[in-house]
């Protein structure tokens, strides 16, 4: 059962087997929309089953006479930036570590201070880049979670990355800085030729930042010693152009999708692993469970609810998010909660094959639970990339180092002349004599 | 914006910086190879040029005896020299000692000045003392130095060796260095002054700055000049570039040493310094103004030069510190902050060991309490040149508004008693 290929259907016919559920219509007609035939299980999409998917999948996989199989459970610690606290972080991935649960540690490389505009990179937290380094050797996988989180000046881990969200339409310039250009409706265009033609311009853009950021999301975090092996776009927000794009990056995407290329409102995600054909080969492990919400009188009751949904459902994934910042208040009860779920097990994304590349950088999965890195990035190139360096910060570390290299032959010179002054008197005074 | 003004400023700050760090590059080399050609040359000076040695002196009876015996002290055969002293206009007793040595030595004679000529400054002097002089190479002295024994002929050795050279500029020491802290300041100035911009220029570009002493240039060349321009407050710099615009090379020789005083008191100094400045902020805005007719636009590294240092430079530390004191009060979020921290020590580094460099040279100079006065001249005296450059701007917009005539402030001289 997947979402792998998808077709739109106005009539059919002619489709043999046996009709497994059929739909009324309001003119009293009668729709089968689910068949069993000899080559396989059919669904034709005459309602939308995404609104209540769990309990379409259940019937589809009964319907279809599939088992129910493991349930899947995964737990992120979510929106790890360097300016998270890295102790609160530490805690949780030991507790985690102890409880033998493989965990994933969704990391943004960068905070970007929304009043000032002001970078902090993970390079300048050392501490931080100790504790992920020692969570990701004791179960913890990394995964991006977007470069900086933020589009328009807005906090990381707030704000959107690959969704221009004021406007609602996709990124069109890569300066956040610029006004956002309103993009027209397909409606307002002849043809689709020429809908296509206009935003030509803006993809392209689109493209250059997506690339970029993901680009240096993953050799940022390689240089540290931190290896992503899946991605997860901020906000489960990005155009299908987008997923296309981090389909070039990575093999695996963790959370929701998001289902239009108009509006970033609706996404969602089937209940199982799958590879929906939108995301142009990336893997989805869905995120089912939410994540605790403390904005809730009872935080961690919608995650109960949606828990004891799975265990209903029997199989899929079980998949949701914890906040470190939170301390330990709740991350015991959750991982206890999670854990009710029978017949389930702990996803290790180490143990999956997965592919995460840059033009310089390959990080590679086979299964066995080994990461294997190639790292293309010279020393120069790190050197002059540290910290994302504007080209005129660049022309400045040359000039220091160029002045470096006088001063220290000036030094040398003047301890020439030091040692020469007895005979240069000499010299002198011949010469005068 | 913060960001911009920010770049631009040190842009123009570093502009001058490596400028300078090249200079002395090129004047270290020239420390290290100028005495090579020494004795080649003496062996091709069978018959030395006829010599006049002109000397402006204005109210210097403090100084000009011992000037006077310096240049009798001078080698150089007597019959191939002269020695004019300018009388211009002096109201104490400098005709009377002139007229001592007149007496004594053939060689020695004095011009006076007369009106409309008498007292209009350092150039008209020149002028007047040019016009009764029959040397083939001129030499100028100010009437408070002592020429070390060998520095005329020194000159002359250069200018006769080097037939595209228009003039041969010699080196200067300060006699009185060790009288205050203004004076060890202004020694030290002098030395970077000399090794930097006058060593490094002459190695990089072939010019030096004709400064207003210790000077030979070649008589043909004067009176195809027309002599000195006597409206310019810095006839040296003024001279220069016309030299140089000739097709010459101005060599810098500094195996011709002469000593002379500085400024003991800070009033003193500023009278001077502001002259120069205004000095030359008048040839930069002469020659800029006709740049396209210079024939040698090689010259513009020269009047860059000066372009820079009395606008540019000081226009981009003016807005540098202006933007550190705004960003104390108010977070200007300027994005290359620690760099521009980096870039300030190295700044402060490269100024010290380019001293240093400049006074290892001078063999006695560099010492631990010239060390520690190099340090502090950074704060200090370097500072004051931003306050100076303002003020004399100021002044040449006035004289320019109100069409104010030339008036040359000349430098107040002491009675140096001299041990050893």
């Amino acid at each position: 059962m997947s979402l792998e290929s998808g077709l739109n259907v106005l009539s059919v016919s002619g489709l043999k087997g046996t009709a497994l559920y059929t739909f009324k219509a309001d003119d009293g007609t009668i729709h089968s929309f689910i068949w069993k035939t000899k080559k396989g299980n059919v669904y034709i999409g005459l309602t939308n089953l995404l609104n209540d998917n769990l309990i379409v999948a259940k019937q589809l996989r009964e319907a279809f006479g599939e088992k129910a199989g493991t349930t899947l459970l995964y737990l992120r610690l979510e929106d790890i930036s360097p300016m998270s606290d890295e102790k609160l972080l530490l805690q949780a991935g030991i507790y985690l570590h102890k409880r033998h649960i493989p965990f994933i540690l969704a990391v943004i490389p960068v905070y970007l201070n929304p009043e000032t505009g002001d970078k902090v990179y993970l390079s300048d937290q050392p501490k931080m880049v100790k504790v992920l380094k020692k969570l990701q050797s004791m179960g913890g996988s990394i995964i991006v979670h977007g470069y900086t989180h933020a589009y328009r000046y807005s906090e990381t881990g707030e704000g959107f990355e690959f969704w221009d969200a004021k406007a609602d339409q996709p990124i069109t310039s890569g300066n956040a800085e610029d006004p956002p250009s309103i993009l027209e409706k397909e409606q307002d265009f002849p043809n689709e030729q020429a809908y296509h033609s206009y935003l030509e311009p803006f993809r392209e853009k689109e493209e250059t930042y997506t690339k970029q950021k993901l680009t240096r999301a993953i050799e940022d975090l390689t240089s540290s010693g931190l290896y992503p092996l899946a991605f997860e776009a901020p906000h489960y927000t990005m155009s299908e152009y987008g997923y296309q794009i981090a389909s070039q990056y990575f093999t695996s995407i963790f959370g929701q999708v998001q289902l239009s290329s108009t509006t970033w409102k609706t996404s969602g995600a089937p209940p199982f692993v799958t590879a929906p054909s939108m995301l142009h080969g990336m893997t989805l492990y869905p995120e089912t469970i939410g994540f605790v919400d403390t904005s809730k009188q009872n935080p961690l009751g919608e995650m109960e609810e949606h828990i004891s949904q799975m265990i209903d459902f029997e199989g899929g994934v079980a998949g949701g998010f914890y906040h470190p910042y939170l301390g330990m208040k709740y991350l015991p009860e959750l991982v206890d909660q999670m854990e009710r779920i029978p017949d389930s097990e702990w996803l290790d994304l180490k143990k999956t094959k997965q592919t995460v590349k840059t033009d310089k950088v390959e990080i590679h999965t086979s299964g066995d639970g080994t990461i294997q890195v190639k790292n293309g990035v010279s020393a120069i190139d790190e050197f002059f990339d540290h910290h994302r360096q504007t080209p005129l910060e660049k022309a400045l570390w040359i000039l220091s180092a160029v002045v470096l290299l006088f001063v220290i032959m000036f030094v040398s010179y003047t301890f020439y002349l030091r040692a020469t002054l007895k005979k240069r008197i000499f010299k002198e005074r011949r010469s005068l004599g | 914006m913060g960001n911009t003004l920010f770049f631009i400023s040190l842009s123009l700050i570093w502009v001058m910086l490596l400028y300078h760090m090249f200079l002395m590059q090129g004047g270290f080399r020239h420390y290290m190879t100028f005495e090579r050609n020494i004795p080649k040359w003496r062996e091709n000076m069978k018959e030395l040029p006829k010599v006049s040695v002109l000397i402006p002196a204005h109210n210097e009876e403090v100084v000009i005896r011992q000037t006077l015996k310096a240049m009798v002290n001078l080698y150089y055969p007597k019959d191939r020299l002269e020695i004019i002293v300018v009388n211009d206009n002096s109201s104490d007793r400098t005709g009377d000692i002139v007229n001592e040595f007149s007496e004594k030595y053939d060689f020695i004679k004095m011009v006076i000045t007369k009106p409309p000529n008498a007292g209009k400054g350092k150039s008209s002097a020149l002028n007047s003392g040019f016009a009764e002089s029959n040397g083939d190479v001129i030499c100028v002295y100010d009437a408070d130095n002592t020429p070390e024994k060998m520095a005329v002929y020194y000159l002359v050795l250069g200018l006769m060796n080097d037939e595209k050279a228009g003039a041969v500029v010699g080196k200067f020491r300060v006699i009185n260095a060790a009288k205050t802290l203004l004076t060890r300041f202004i020694n030290i100035e002098t030395i970077c002054f000399q090794w930097m911009a006058q060593g490094g220029r002459w190695k990089w570009f072939k010019i030096a700055t004709i400064p207003g002493t210790n000077f030979a240039i070649r008589r043909s060349i004067i009176e195809k000049l027309g002599g000195w321009d006597d409206k310019a407050l810095a006839e040296d710099t003024e001279l220069t570039i016309r030299v140089y615009n000739l097709g010459y090379h101005i060599r810098f020789f500094p195996a011709a040493i002469t000593w002379e005083q500085e400024p003991e008191t800070w009033k003193v100094w500023w009278r001077q310094r502001t002259r120069w400045a205004r000095g030359n902020q008048y040839v930069v805005l002469k020659f800029l103004a006709q740049f396209f007719k210079l024939k040698r636009k090689r010259i513009i590294f020269d009047l860059f030069y000066f372009f820079f240092t009395y606008f540019l430079f000081f226009f981009g530390v003016i807005m540098s510190n202006a933007i550190f004191v705004v960003n104390l009060f108010y977070d200007l979020h300027l994005s290359v902050g620690f760099l521009a921290m980096i870039l300030w020590i190295l700044a402060f580094f490269l100024f010290m060991t380019e001293v240093m460099i400049t006074l290892s040279i001078e063999k006695t100079e560099m010492n631990k309490q010239n060390f520690f006065i190099v340090f502090l001249m950074y704060f200090t005296y370097s500072q004051a040149w931003i306050v100076l450059v303002i003020y004399s701007l100021f002044v040449e917009i006035k004289h320019r508004l109100f069409k104010q005539e030339v008036k040359w402030y000349k430098t107040e001289r002491y009675n140096q008693h001299k041990s050893g």
